[in-house]
């Protein structure tokens, strides 16, 4: 199973939280390597 | 229960994805302050973000069923991580939510994905590698 491209596009304009409750963008974690994200359920 | 364990298992092949310079990150979908506590339990040393609006799930199509907590894998992995010492220690985040893997390259196309049918059920690790290389 493979996604479109303009999906990934769409996903990097989302932004997700760290630690200190900072925004970072998506689509700044792969701009400059391959990048693996591992969505998991919960933090359980 | 499951996810922990997943976290673990990709953090067993960390030197193979730095070899190939390849960037990993882990995002859940509880509040930020439970970040912490993950990275303590699991030993996982990247990156590590949460999505508690779960947009980025519902973008992606993980699937968010009761139905899925309750198949044969679950009670399978369960056990499996159960007596390897990752239980589940207290869900933090939506406990219906499925979870997936995508990877990436830098022009932003899409190498992989996979969506998890339900509890217990991931991404194996050997098609994440092939897809990093």
């Amino acid at each position: 199973m493979i996604i479109e491209k303009q999906l990934i596009q769409e996903l990097g304009q989302l932004s997700v939280l760290d630690q200190e409750q900072q925004a970072i963008p998506l689509a700044s974690l792969w701009e400059n390597q391959t990048t693996v994200l591992i969505f998991v359920r919960h933090f359980g | 229960m499951i996810c922990r364990r997943q976290v673990v298992d990709i953090q067993n092949q960390m030197d193979m994805f730095d070899q190939h310079n390849v960037r990993v990150v882990v995002i859940g979908n509880g509040t930020p302050n439970f970040i912490e506590g993950f990275r303590n339990d699991t030993g996982y040393t990247k990156d590590l973000f949460t999505d508690p609006s779960l947009k980025a799930y519902q973008l992606l199509n993980f699937e968010k069923s009761v139905k899925s907590l309750l198949g044969f894998k679950t009670i399978k992995s369960a056990i499996h991580a159960l007596t390897t010492g990752y239980g589940q220690k207290g869900i933090q985040g939506d406990a219906f939510q499925q979870g997936g893997v995508v990877v990436i390259d830098s022009n932003g196309n899409p190498k992989y994905f996979y969506a998890n049918n339900e509890a217990g059920d991931h991404a194996p690790m050997d098609e994440i590698i092939k897809a990093c290389e």
